[in-house]
């Protein structure tokens, strides 16, 4: 927290330098939160590019450094919450832009990590608002109720029931694939 | 909620949020947002934003680029100055040079809030910006209309795309309209309904109704019973199940099927209501609509050929071949509600009546005496620049644009409708009357007391404090009549935070405002101070919630507040009888207060209990007993011990006593119970003597879908002269359980995800002794299949 707060007095009189760090620390946490929140790679950069101008030229009015991070989630929650309200219906989730992306990433788990990003988008959106303000935003259940304007008990069950039918659709996805050893295994056990 | 029992929770997820974390972070973050590029791009921003200031222009705030170019919106940023970009803050208020410490200001506030000298100021700073709009406007034209969603930003798709791959088939979304039938919108007030043929008469008992906010006011719900059958809406299954039950024995009569009209469109039953021998299901549709490049509809047949050369286009653009593809085809939706009415005759059979469309998605509902009042929300799509197609920004209902002196415009801009239409149960085609207001808001909660239908939604303007917004409508016998708009400070939890009495509308919010940016006038106000304040104050700006109780008249003039209760805490549930009202704010505690509302001017806290943990309902048991069903927390740590029931003593307002309280299933604290969240899970009836609702435990995942359910207990409980007690409990493991009851039996209706629908009968005058069941089984089961065979 300490660095958080020495580049927040930096930044607040408007040090680039100081502002550019304190993102830094943050900037990846954002974009997947809105990343996941929307379903866009497009907007979420979007909502990103909007939150750091917004947070910049609001600076002065954080007077906690030591805030920072839970304050500027805010600022793209808010964002977030106002591309939501544009979109008609739910947006056109483009899945070769991923795959866009991920043929820049090289990484060596590609397929499974492809298989568990398909799975995701496949959530309804409040699911996903659920899992990605709490995997990225840190967010507790009962902030995210507020958000959602939901009790934090159901925030907690349906969290709980998205990673289930995470797991779920990922199991379907390999048997799909025509790997699905464990769950035959699993289905001759039982009709055996 | 505690940190302590969350981490706990947390810990056995914790790994699967691990790696679920790790493998979506696999996606990269695109280029422009590292931050070498952010710090430039700020570098940037800064230097215009001097410029500007020198040249002693301000300008709108605007983010410093749009991915459609990141060089070219950069270079012509405008940056708006610091802090003169945000309105209010710079405004005065009562003492303008004086910089007196904290308290001070509070005193000083206080006295010039007595003597009434700065009222202008304190309706501009106060927490309570109302603006209310007692002349409702009507749109002038369609034309009207257009032109303010083309303010909006509206505006038909892109055809070409140059910038960067594009998702396949640029798709765009929205309620579209569609071909306007020749019939017109029938408007009789005084209609009367079709034939219904009255097969529950006679032989129907007296049965349990649906748990509603206000009397004779029903409400929509999955399951309900008209004394003989009993009607089951399955969500899952697209089904309407109508089972008969005589006596706990039980009888399948008729299984109707919701199949969508056409292909590549889908339908789901959501809500029903059951009236005189007519069932009314309400189902939401959703509508595939392909167009051509001139955004004329066509087939899905048509659009097969140019989506496939599309693709081809798309795929020559990504590899680079092709600089710029023009769109070939685009792909909406239509979004629309059906309200299908059918009759019951003696045995069970259904025979349909006819349907009412609206276009939009469902919000919400209500049923007064045999009129059902449908509310919807539309967004419009605009396709053709010049507006000549209404249907794409005009919703519909039955088919008929709604006309512009039917629909009710808002001073500030919006971007969607509410939209509401009212029809007899037994003939849903002939539409009694209908209205649409532009809602600025979003999020809406819908209150109908017996004269009026309120919608309460959160503004837009989330830059300061929290606003909700209302629209009142005044409603008889099926006609509607606008009844203005207001805003005031927080948002709503829930209908129940809203109560009409008298014609005076009582609300109580919670709201998250900027502490120490406040003052509380002695008549409990608080209004904002001016900055001058604030300089050199040690104090912590912060952040936090405060609750507030309104009192509205019947033009939605404010003539009470209390502003600034229990800070810090959030108003968990509310309820209001008569010239009283009880609302339960939380922290680690639960106060119960009372207000006094007998005068509208002057509300009053009259009395504050503190007990552990919170009632998230509140129900009138009776003339001096109010019913809290919640749950129980450690007064120390805040943890979460389980669910539990209260009863308060409320014949005193000003010494409220909580007489008796029951702990339920202490073993399992993360039980999920639906009736907290959702008063129509609840069955109660305190003339039988009847509180039953159901628990779910935790599910167990294997990974297999091979579960039923998770472990749900149903529990029926008393209240006698020793207080709660347990008459019974049915434990079953599935997803769903509600009960009903017809005459002494009571039936609890189970949802199993392999089985299907279990219900089960139980004589409540014999000791509950299981009197019978019936299996509704699924009727399909098609992924299961599938994959084995793959496998």
């Amino acid at each position: 927290m300490e660095e958080y707060e020495e580049l927040a007095v930096r930044a607040k009189k408007k040090d680039v330098d100081a502002f550019a760090m304190l993102y830094e620390l943050v900037y990846e946490d954002l974009y997947y939160m809105a990343l996941y929140m929307l379903g866009n790679v497009h907007d979420a950069e979007d909502v990103v590019s909007e939150t750091v101008t917004a947070a910049f030229e609001n600076i002065q009015k954080l007077r906690n450094g030591a805030a920072f991070r839970g304050w500027i989630f805010k600022i793209l929650l808010n964002q977030c919450k106002r591309k939501r309200k544009a979109y008609v219906t739910k947006p056109a989730y483009g899945e070769e832009q991923i795959e866009e992306g991920l043929a820049q990433a090289e990484t060596l788990s590609r397929e499974e990590a492809m298989d568990v990003r398909q799975a995701f988008f496949q959530l309804q959106e409040e699911e996903r608002t659920i899992l990605a303000m709490s995997l990225f935003g840190g967010y507790r259940s009962k902030e995210i109720g507020k958000h959602l304007k939901m009790n934090a008990n159901t925030v907690r069950t349906k969290r709980s029931r998205a990673l289930g039918k995470m797991q779920d659709m990922l199991v379907e996805q390999r048997v799909g694939k025509g790997d699905g050893n464990e769950k035959k295994r699993r289905r001759n056990a039982a009709a055996e | 909620m505690k940190k302590r029992e969350e981490e706990m929770l947390l810990q056995n997820e914790n790994k699967a949020i691990q790696e679920l974390k790790e493998q979506l972070k696999q996606e990269p973050v695109p280029a422009g947002l590292r931050p070498d590029g952010i710090k430039e791009a700020l570098t940037r921003q800064q230097e215009t934003e001097e410029e500007k200031n020198q040249s002693g222009r301000i300008s709108g705030k605007k983010p410093f680029y749009k991915r459609r170019g990141w060089v070219a919106a950069a270079a012509c940023i405008l940056l708006a100055a610091v802090v003169l970009g945000i309105p209010g803050l710079s405004r005065s208020l009562t003492v303008e040079n004086d910089k007196p410490s904290h308290k001070s200001a509070e005193t000083a506030a206080g006295s010039a809030g007595e003597s009434g000298s700065s009222t202008e100021e304190k309706s501009e700073n106060s927490l309570l910006k109302k603006t209310v709009v007692s002349d409702v406007a009507f749109a002038e034209d369609y034309e009207q209309l257009f032109q303010l969603f083309r303010q909006q930003g509206l505006a038909a798709p892109d055809k070409v795309f140059t910038g960067y791959a594009e998702s396949k088939t640029a798709e765009t979304a929205g309620a579209v309209g569609y071909d306007v039938s020749s019939e017109d919108v029938a408007f009789d007030g005084a209609g009367t309904g079709a034939e219904v043929s009255s097969a529950a008469q006679g032989a129907a008992q007296e049965s349990s109704r649906t748990n509603v906010q206000e009397e004779g006011i029903d409400e929509a719900d999955i399951i309900k019973t008209d004394g003989r059958f009993i009607y089951i809406l399955q969500e899952n299954e697209n089904a309407l199940r109508v089972v008969q039950a005589v006596g706990g024995q039980l009888t399948e009569c008729e299984n109707h099927l919701f199949v969508p009209e056409k292909e590549e469109s889908s339908i789901v039953p959501i809500e029903l209501y059951v009236a005189d021998g007519a069932v009314t299901v309400i189902s939401q549709c959703r509508e595939t609509i392909y167009y051509n490049s001139d955004f004329e509809e066509i087939s899905p047949e048509e659009a097969k050929p140019l989506l496939q050369e599309q693709e081809k286009l798309l795929d020559d653009f990504s590899r680079g071949f092709i600089k710029e593809y023009t769109c070939l085809c685009f792909i909406g939706s239509r979004e629309y509600v059906k309200a299908e009415s059918f009759s019951v005759d003696e045995n069970g059979a259904l025979r349909s009546l006819g349907a009412a469309i609206q276009d939009g998605n469902y919000s919400d509902s209500r049923k007064v005496d045999d009129i059902i009042y449908l509310f919807t929300d539309y967004y419009p799509q605009i396709y053709h620049e010049d507006g000549s197609v209404i249907r794409e920004y005009v919703p519909s209902i039955n088919g008929n644009c709604i006309s512009p002196d039917y629909i009710t415009m808002p001073e500030e801009a919006s971007d969607s409708y509410i939209v509401c239409s009212s029809f007899r149960t037994g003939d849903p085609k002939k539409t009694t009357d209908l209205f649409a207001v532009l809602n600025t808001g979003y999020g809406i909660t819908t209150y109908v007391s017996e004269n009026a239908v309120y919608f309460a939604s959160v503004s837009h303007a989330s830059d300061e404090e929290e606003k909700t917004q209302i629209i009142k409508y005044r409603y008889q016998d099926g006609v509607m009549t606008a009844g203005g708009t207001c805003e005031v400070f927080g948002r709503i939890n829930d209908s129940f935070s809203m109560d009409e009495h008298n014609g005076y509308l009582r609300l109580a919010t919670t709201g998250y405002y900027e502490k120490n940016r406040y003052v509380q006038y002695a008549n409990g106000v608080l209004v904002k101070a001016s900055d001058s304040w604030f300089e050199g104050s040690v104090a912590e700006p912060a952040w936090i919630d405060i609750n507030c109780l309104y009192v509205l008249d019947e033009n939605l003039n404010l003539t009470g507040s209390i502003e600034g209760l229990a800070e810090g805490e959030t108003i968990q549930s509310a309820r209001f009888m008569g010239d009283t009202g009880y609302f339960v704010t939380y922290q680690n505690t639960d106060p119960l207060f009372s207000v006094d509302l007998s005068d509208p001017a002057n509300p009053k806290i009259v009395g504050e209990l503190k007990i552990p943990g919170f009632s998230s309902y509140l129900h009138f048991y009776s003339g001096s007993l109010l019913l809290g069903l919640g749950q129980e927390t450690d007064p120390e740590t805040g943890e979460l011990i389980c669910h539990k029931l209260s009863m308060f003593d409320i014949s005193d307002p000003y010494q409220v006593k909580e007489i008796d309280k029951y702990l339920v299933n202490e073993q399992d604290p993360f039980d999920y119970c639906e009736a907290l969240y959702n008063h129509k899970a609840l069955l109660i009836d305190p003339k039988k003597d009847l509180i039953g609702f159901a628990c779910n435990g935790e599910t167990i995942w294997d990974g297999d879908g091979e579960t039923e359910g998770s472990d749900s207990a149903y529990r029926i409980f008393g209240y006698g002269p020793d207080g709660f007690y347990l008459k019974f409990t049915f434990e079953q493991s599935c997803y769903r359980m509600r009960g009903i009851y017809i005459g002494d039996v009571l039936y609890i209706c189970s949802w199993l995800e392999k089985k299907g629908e279990i219900i089960t009968a139980f004589d409540m005058a014999d000791g509950y002794r299981e009197l019978g069941s019936i299996t509704l089984e699924k009727q399909c089961e098609v992924p299961e299949v599938e994959a084995r065979v793959r496998g």
